[in-house]
């Protein structure tokens, strides 16, 4: 079974913290929010094998928050469920609005599979009835669109993943006064286990 | 200056000024689960000024003594000590709050949480499905506790992975491991839609999952069985054949383990159940359908499996009404009593998700509440059930602060009981504890009347950015919590982690605060408290106005004529 982009959240997410200047995990307005619970429904519906439900959920995460990088999820559900036409629409969608999509040829080459897949339709029903079921889900090609997305991943890692993103994060601690040492028991001090310390001013 | 003659140093300076007075002695002892320290890292504050001292314990064990001089000062102090381990790791916590003329303070060092996963490249989930938290991990008959995750499927692939750990969280060696560290589960390869759900049974850790091949041809619900050595049966096995979501498992009082899980979606979604023994076989060929009232909108889904040695309860959400449903025939597992719409929603608010624990001879219910708008505030209730799933009193506030919207938090939760009555729902929501912007893990630890004991507190030591999706269970007297933690602190700071810690909540020895023990020879109850006697003695219950509109006890309990909220 292909698997959704599941990239895209993140990477969208990290222009949406880059662009702000802000956090890039939880830089979130209302649609940005209303858009990544769809998008999280519908990556867990496409991993059910849910087509048509994940496909409404990618659907209105893009209501929400058109990001181009939904389109191609969204092509995959109509992929999935036989809609050859639709798929199409949507990977060319995606490709104009996302001309440097790390994924381009694989997605080219998806458009090129279901045109071929959608003329031969075409062709069944202009020469007699369909009387068979509608056209199975096409995996021919999940291996390459996983692997494109595994490279995807690891040639571009979310911004929270760059080892110089985290580099500046630390905690400072500031003490007015900082003594080492062990402690001991002056004369009058109780007899303790670990002795005395003395906080004067 | 070397450090023998800043130690003389500081004995001259003690000597001279400490004549004649006052010496604080402070205590310090330790819960089991801080181990390893061998210095403590102690903080001392007081009017704008601070120290820091680090004592070596060398061969003292807790709890230790040590004394604090603090010539020409007076007021208010505080002390906040951490213990340090050998490689100078954190390993327990503890302040006190007194005053520079007290004589003797008093310190409990509580341990600090760590990571459960050991292989730190990329994500480790304990559950990445909004649906399934909170199942993921499980206490056997010797307090050992596994706790059950994910990773994030780096190549698409996905494993379900373990790691077991003694009552004090030191990890346990198994065979599966070849040591201490995490393990494989699962035999078979899976999916992104798989997530671990784990049950105990005497000492053995069964693991149950939502299993799917790469083909999205072959499904089921899947099982494997670890045992008190860490040996793995050969195979995970399948216990049925369904295409399954929300996996949930319980002990029943024979060591058998009850699952449910989810099938299909509205308006034909349904909850399923089987029963299987400690070696993963089943006791019947097929799951039994539990659900029979179907979702026109949502669910049934979200579900959770209960038993209290008598009984069992399935609870879930169907259109945003809690449904529930029991069985007391463990022979044949019959579904004696029907589907009951236990809590229903209103015009404003839905239940979102459900929780379930053994509470005496019955059940707890918690219950998430969100806006039907889907943002603004949304709130958690705690619901006592029978042993046939009736409601019983009037519900607990566990927590106002939760959201409605799906990214803050709305989503299931854990909850835990122990032997002795003490219940734990934990949670996480965000924009909480006076962060903005991040995501928190909460806990509150209630009576077995349903009395809180306590405000809501932090689970986690480690709180940077996220901690999400807590899994909690019963140890013999302390409690154990779990979740994924998204902060990318060391030693994991690739990804997300698994981390978990053991806590000791104040139960029986609360003081002063909801739900401790109060009256003649008791100290007092803190502000707004006031000392009232409930169906379980005289407690410290939030205080009400018995002539005042309604609710007199928004957050739980009736308003007494003693102007207490008793449960």
């Amino acid at each position: 079974m292909i698997q959704p982009w599941r990239l895209a959240w993140l990477v969208c997410a990290c222009v949406l913290a880059l662009a702000s200047g802000a956090r890039a995990d939880r830089a979130e307005d209302a649609a940005t929010k209303s858009s990544r619970r769809h998008f999280d429904r519908g990556e867990k519906l496409f991993a059910l094998g849910k087509f048509d439900q994940a496909l409404d959920e990618y659907q209105q995460a893009f209501d929400a928050k058109p990001i181009p990088a939904f389109l191609f999820n969204i092509g995959q559900c109509h992929r999935n469920l036989g809609n050859y036409a639709q798929a199409i629409f949507s990977f060319r969608k995606y490709l104009q609005l996302s001309p440097a999509a790390d994924n381009r040829e694989s997605v080219e080459k998806l458009i090129a599979e279901l045109e071929d897949k959608r003329d031969r339709a075409d062709g069944a029903r202009l020469t007699g009835p369909t009387t068979g079921p509608r056209p199975p889900p096409d995996a021919s090609t999940s291996t390459s669109t996983s692997t494109s997305t595994s490279t995807t991943k690891q040639a571009d890692p979310p911004i929270y993943k760059r080892w110089w993103f985290w580099t500046g994060v630390g905690v400072i601690a500031v003490a007015s006064g900082v003594g080492i040492y062990a402690a001991t028991r002056p004369p009058g001090a109780p007899t303790t286990d670990l002795g005395n310390v003395v906080f004067g001013r | 200056m070397s450090r023998a003659a800043a130690i003389a140093s500081a004995g001259m300076l003690v000597a001279a000024c400490s004549k004649g007075d006052h010496y604080l002695i402070v205590t310090v002892a330790s819960r089991p689960s801080v181990r390893g320290a061998t210095q403590l890292v102690v903080s001392e504050s007081n009017a704008a000024a601070s120290r820091t001292d680090t004592l070596a314990l060398a061969s003292h064990a807790f709890p230790v003594t040590f004394s604090i001089d603090a010539p020409g000062r007076t007021g208010e102090l505080d002390l906040s000590i951490e213990a340090h381990d050998a490689t100078d790791q954190v390993v327990g916590v503890g302040t006190a709050a007194t005053t520079v003329d007290a004589s003797t303070a008093e310190v409990m060092l509580e341990s600090v949480d760590f990571v459960v996963n050991t292989e730190y490249a990329g994500d480790q989930y304990l559950s990445e499905d909004y649906e399934a938290m909170g199942l993921q991990l499980a206490v056997a008959s010797d307090d050992s506790w596994t706790v059950g995750f994910r990773d994030g499927c780096p190549t698409g692939v996905c494993s379900m992975f373990g790691r077991r750990f003694d009552a004090t969280g030191a990890p346990v060696s198994t065979v599966l491991a070849a040591g201490t560290n995490q393990f494989v589960v699962s035999t078979n390869s899976t999916t992104f839609a798989s997530t671990p759900a784990v049950a105990a049974s005497g000492t053995n850790a069964l693991v149950f999952w939502d299993a799917y091949d790469m083909t999205g041809t072959v499904h089921g619900v899947s099982c494997r069985a670890i045992d008190a050595l860490g040996n793995g049966l050969p195979n995970d096995v399948t216990i049925a054949s369904d295409s399954p979501d929300v996996v949930s498992a319980t002990r029943l009082s024979n060591d058998n383990i009850a699952v449910s899980w989810q099938i299909g979606a509205p308006p034909t979604q349904s909850i399923r159940t089987i029963v299987a023994r400690p070696d993963c076989t089943t006791l019947t060929a097929s799951p039994v359908t539990v659900s029979t009232v179907a979702g026109q909108n949502q669910g049934p889904g979200h579900s959770q499996i209960a038993s209290n040695g008598a009984s069992v309860l399935y609870a879930w959400v169907t259109d945003y009404d809690a449904h529930v449903r029991a069985t007391t025939n463990a022979a044949t597992f019959g579904m004696a009593d029907p589907d009951t719409t236990v809590i229903a929603h209103t015009a404003s608010l839905q239940v979102t998700a459900v929780r379930v624990a053994p509470l005496g001879a019955g059940f707890a219910l918690a219950v998430r509440w969100a806006q039907t708008s889907g943002s603004g505030p949304g709130k958690i209730e705690l619901y006592r059930l029978s042993a046939t799933g009736a409601k019983q009193g009037t519900p607990t506030l566990v927590t106002d602060q939760s959201q409605s919207d799906f990214t803050s938090g709305n989503q299931t939760f854990g909850i835990a009981s122990r032997a002795d009555g003490a219940l734990l729902v934990a949670w996480h929501q965000c924009d909480a504890m006076g962060t903005t912007g991040t995501c928190d893990v909460l806990g509150r630890v209630f009576r077995p009347t349903g009395a809180p004991v306590g405000d809501p507190f932090q689970l986690p030591t480690t709180t940077l950015l996220d901690q999400t999706g807590p899994s909690v269970a019963a140890l013999s007297d302390a409690f154990v919590a779990a979740w994924t933690d998204a902060s990318h602190t060391a030693p994991d700071a690739d990804g997300t982690a698994v981390r978990a810690r053991v806590i000791y909540p104040p139960f029986d020895d609360a003081t002063a605060i909801a739900g401790a023990p109060c009256g003649t020879g008791l100290p007092a109850c803190n502000t707004g408290l006031v000392c009232a006697m409930g169906s379980d003695g005289e407690r410290c219950y939030a205080a009400c106005d018995p002539t005042g509109p309604q609710p007199q006890c928004p957050a739980g309990g009736s308003c007494a004529a003693a102007g207490a909220c008793t449960f």
